[in-house]
């Protein structure tokens, strides 16, 4: 074999997918995206958006995200950067750390000072505005793996699911709410966040999260629900950031969470 | 927007305007979701069923962002338009990487630099059997495409698509690179080396990280 005839093959596939995803999915995508699409190849996309599942899907992907979506990347990239600086004891509630690595240089104090009299005087300013948010709490889960015996598991500890279970998650507020309010779900395991299920939301505001466990391999996970205000709800990253440093509520959200086990199959 | 423009917004982005932070991910939005749209709807089947593919497309551009800023903006900082990438190539090189190495692992992984070489690696190899033969399969292929796309930086995308897509000349790379004929020579050796480590590594008992988040079926 010619040394570069491996690369060769390999350039010869990418020209391939090139072309077959020039066909697939045509310029009017990215110009979707964009949002400079005329009104007529709007409505040409938007009438194959309903031609199948795939094309809404497809048309999904490609609408723009939007200026709610920037103005969150924006903020998460300045979270970013006051993350990398040192910070005092944050004013925020903390509750128990996952085991996220810490990644916070210790050098240059001020940094992070600013940065929290900035988002002390954000908060102050923007606070009065915005009613709070009720203080959600997670309904206690109940596992539903058996024992070698063929009975439950113990009520008291960490609930364990058997693989194929369909786990069901609630996050109640204290009494109805009305103000908007939505809410994400994810599994954590090692130090990484999955997003999990959407949310169903009940009439006085509560969320329910059901879906199979199946996709998560066996071991120890924590449960995370994050509510807050629907525009501020943050992304699988921040949010991550956030919980590596110990931080479970904003002004615009709260993060709760419960553990859990994936049991392996048991053995029949 | 001129190349020119475009660097000066780079420029006083990083250096903490927020104005012209807030004007750079406007710009460069459309451009990330486009890709990451691209990226993963033509991987879809990977992903597992019942996968809102709008919030992943939402949540890996924000991904894409982040690493273009995180580490003091390494990445990011690390763009040169006289490379012969546009800022929005350079973004989207960086996107595709993202969403490949997410549905290859179900992580976000961080940037890691391109393969270095160690002295003596630019001289010619044996020619090779064994592990080539193996890639007889497409689909095997188009793995190995996606692990090297995973792996090289864009200024290594560029030098794989310069010398293997385009089948450009030496002469050519070296004009719109705007790198020096040693340096395209040991770019083209870096990339063997690495397409092979790859292949190898496809090739053996190790199989690719499972997704996380695929259902059942590696």
């Amino acid at each position: 074999m010619n040394k570069d005839q491996l690369l060769g093959e390999l350039g010869g596939l990418a020209r391939q997918e090139g072309e077959a995803e020039k066909a697939r999915l045509d310029e009017r995508w990215d110009r979707l995206a964009a949002g400079t699409l005329t009104p007529e190849e709007e409505a040409e996309l938007k009438a194959l958006a309903e031609s199948s599942p795939e094309a809404r899907e497809t048309y999904e992907a490609f609408r723009p995200l939007g200026a709610d979506f920037q103005a969150r990347v924006v903020g998460a990239i300045n979270a970013e950067r006051a993350a990398d600086a040192p910070r005092p004891e944050p004013a925020e509630p903390r509750s128990r750390v996952l085991p996220f690595r810490r990644a916070v240089r210790r050098i240059e104090v001020w940094l992070g000072t600013a940065a929290a009299v900035a988002a002390a005087l954000f908060f102050l300013v923007r606070s009065p505005a915005l009613p709070p948010l009720p203080p959600y709490a997670l309904v206690p889960l109940v596992g539903d793996q058996s024992t070698r015996g063929g009975e439950p598991g113990p009520a008291s500890g960490t609930p364990a699911f058997d693989p194929g279970s369909v786990l069901t998650v609630v996050a109640k507020p204290p009494s109805a709410v009305t103000i908007p309010v939505d809410a994400r779900s994810f599994l954590a395991q090692g130090g990484e966040l999955f997003p999990w299920e959407r949310a169903e939301r009940g009439a006085d505001g509560a969320f329910r999260f059901r879906g199979p466990l199946s996709r998560f391999r066996p071991g120890k996970w924590t449960v995370w629900v994050v509510v807050g205000r629907p525009d501020s709800l943050p992304s699988t990253r921040e949010l991550q950031t956030r919980l590596r440093a110990g931080r479970t509520r904003t002004a615009d959200w709260q993060a709760i969470s419960e553990d859990l086990r994936i049991g392996a199959h048991p053995s029949p | 927007m001129s190349t020119e423009d475009t660097a000066g917004l780079v420029q006083r982005a990083l250096a903490g305007d927020p104005a012209s932070l807030a004007r750079l991910v406007a710009v460069l939005t459309p451009v990330i979701q486009s890709r990451v749209a691209r990226t993963l709807l033509a991987r879809r089947h990977r992903l597992a069923s019942g996968r809102d593919v709008r919030q992943e497309v939402e949540d890996l551009s924000q991904e894409v962002f982040l690493a273009l800023f995180s580490r003091d903006a390494q990445v990011l900082s690390s763009w040169q338009a006289e490379r012969g990438l546009s800022l929005e190539n350079f973004v989207g090189l960086v996107a595709e990487r993202q969403v490949l190495s997410f549905l290859r692992s179900g992580r976000r992984n961080p940037w890691k630099e391109d393969p270095t070489l160690a002295a003596g690696e630019l001289e010619p190899e044996a020619p090779d059997s064994g592990p080539e033969e193996v890639a007889a399969g497409r689909e095997h292929l188009a793995l190995l495409l996606d692990r090297l796309r995973e792996e090289l930086s864009p200024l290594g995308r560029r030098l794989f698509e310069l010398l293997f897509v385009q089948e450009l000349s030496q002469a050519e790379v070296q004009a719109a690179s705007g790198l020096s004929a040693d340096a395209v020579y040991a770019w083209r050796s870096r990339l063997r080396r690495l397409a092979q480590k790859l292949l190898a590594e496809l090739s053996g008992n190790a199989p690719p990280a499972r997704n996380t988040w695929k259902d059942g079926h590696g």
